[in-house]
C-alpha cells in the first residue's frame, strides 16, 4: 500500500469523527425528554410563566446527569428541591417526585421567572439588578 | 540565615493584631448568595428534619493565612455542629489551597461530605458535573453554592427524607431581574470536540496525501539528517 493512502485514510477517519460530532450536537433537550420521559402537558406558575411538564423514571440527579451528558448545558444550578440546566434558549428544572422526577422545560424568559428563586442572580440579575457570580480572594491563585 | 528568618516570622506575628492571620474579608460566597443558600438549607431542615451546613477552608499561601467560610440552616457564620436538636446532619467540607506565585505546587481543592446518612457522597456531586476544581475558577461562588444546595436532593434520593417541594417566586421578579445574554449555541457546545478533532484529521490527512504525492515528504525526510550533521 502506498504511503500516501495513509493520508486519505486519516482524512476518512476525520470525516467519520466530524459525523459523530454533528450527531452529538443534533437533537435538543426537548427531544431528549420526549424520548426518555412522559409528557404531562403545559403548566403555568402563579406569575404566568409557562413550562412544559414531563415525568421521568429516574431520580432528579440521574435524570439531570443523563440529560447533561446527552446535551451539555451552558450552565447548571442546584437548589435544594432539584437541579436546573440552562441551554441557549431554554431552561430545564429537574425536581423531586414521589417516583422518579418531574421535569419542567421552559423558554428562557419564562424559565428565568419560573425558576427565579433558585437561579436568580446566577443566570442573570437579581431583583435589585445584582449578580452572584464571581468571588474568591483577590490576587490569590495561579 | 534560618535564625534570621525565624526571628522575622516571630516579629511579624507579634506585630500583627490578633486574628490577623485569618483573612476576615474572605468568603467563597457573596453575602446575598450566602443568605439565599442558608434559607434553602433552613427550608430543607424544616421539611426533612436534617440539619445542613458547609465549611469552606481557605489556605492562602499567596497572601498568607487560613480562613473559614461557614454556614448552616441556622444562618451565615453558624456552624451546623453548633445547632441544638440535630440528630442528623450533613455538612459539605471543602479545602481550598492557593499556593504562592513562587511555589512549584499547583493550587488545589478537595471536597467531602460529612454525614452518617448512607448513600450521600461526593460521587453524586461529580455525576452532576460539580467538581472540586471548580472552586479554584472564576465561578467558585456558584460551584460552592451548587455543591451545598444539592445536598437536600441527595438526601431525599437516598431515601432518608422527603423531597423539598418546589416553590415558585412569591411575586414576579422586578424588571431589573433578567436572564443574562444567551449562553451560546447548544450545537457547538456538544459538537465542538468532534468537529475540531475531525477537522484536524481531515486537513492533516489531505495535507499529507498532497505532500507525499508531490514528493515533498521525501525531500523533507532526506534533508533532515543533513541539517543535523
Amino acid at each position: 500500500m502506498k504511503r500516501s493512502w495513509i493520508g486519505l485514510i486519516a482524512a476518512g477517519v476525520g470525516v467519520l469523527v466530524i459525523g459523530c460530532g454533528v450527531a452529538a450536537g443534533s437533537g435538543s433537550p426537548r427531544a431528549w425528554l420526549q424520548d426518555n420521559c412522559r409528557a404531562t402537558g403545559p403548566t403555568r406558575d402563579a406569575n404566568g410563566n409557562r413550562a412544559d411538564s414531563f415525568t421521568c423514571p429516574q431520580t432528579p440527579t440521574r435524570t439531570a446527569a443523563a440529560l447533561a451528558d446527552a446535551h451539555p448545558p451552558a450552565d447548571r444550578q442546584s437548589g435544594g428541591t432539584g437541579h436546573f440546566l440552562r441551554y441557549s434558549s431554554t431552561m430545564v428544572g429537574v425536581l423531586g417526585a414521589q417516583q422518579g422526577s418531574r421535569v419542567l422545560l421552559a423558554r428562557e424568559r419564562d424559565g428565568y421567572g419560573y425558576f427565579f428563586p433558585y437561579v436568580g442572580g446566577f443566570w442573570g440579575s437579581t431583583s435589585t439588578g445584582g449578580s452572584f457570580r464571581g468571588g474568591g480572594p483577590s490576587g490569590g491563585g495561579k | 540565615m534560618k535564625i534570621r528568618t525565624l526571628l522575622g516570622t516571630l516579629a511579624a506575628l507579634l506585630m500583627a493584631p490578633a486574628g490577623a492571620t485569618a483573612q476576615d474579608d474572605y468568603a467563597v460566597l457573596p453575602p446575598e448568595a450566602a443568605r439565599q443558600l442558608t434559607q434553602i438549607l433552613q427550608r430543607a431542615q424544616q421539611v426533612q428534619g436534617v440539619c445542613y451546613g458547609y465549611q469552606f477552608t481557605l489556605d492562602d499561601n499567596f497572601e498568607g493565612g487560613v480562613s473559614q467560610d461557614v454556614g448552616s440552616g441556622a444562618g451565615v457564620g453558624v456552624p451546623v455542629d453548633s445547632q441544638a436538636g440535630c440528630s442528623r446532619t450533613v455538612r459539605l467540607d471543602a479545602q481550598i489551597t492557593y499556593t504562592s506565585s513562587t511555589s512549584e505546587a499547583e493550587d488545589s481543592a478537595s471536597v467531602s461530605i460529612d454525614t452518617a446518612i448512607e448513600g450521600v457522597n461526593r460521587d453524586q456531586l461529580q455525576r452532576l458535573g460539580y467538581d472540586s476544581s471548580d472552586l479554584l475558577g472564576d465561578q467558585d461562588a456558584q460551584a460552592a453554592f451548587n455543591m451545598v444546595a444539592a445536598l437536600p436532593v441527595l438526601v431525599a434520593e437516598a431515601g432518608a427524607a422527603p423531597y423539598v417541594p418546589f416553590e415558585e417566586a412569591a411575586q414576579p421578579p422586578t424588571p431589573q431581574a433578567r436572564a443574562s445574554a444567551s449562553p451560546g449555541s447548544d450545537f457547538v457546545r456538544a459538537a465542538w470536540p468532534g468537529l475540531v478533532l475531525g477537522g484536524l484529521l481531515v486537513l492533516g490527512g489531505i495535507g499529507f496525501f498532497v505532500l507525499d504525492r508531490t514528493g515533498m515528504v521525501d525531500q523533507v525526510s532526506h534533508r533532515q539528517p543533513n541539517s543535523n550533521s
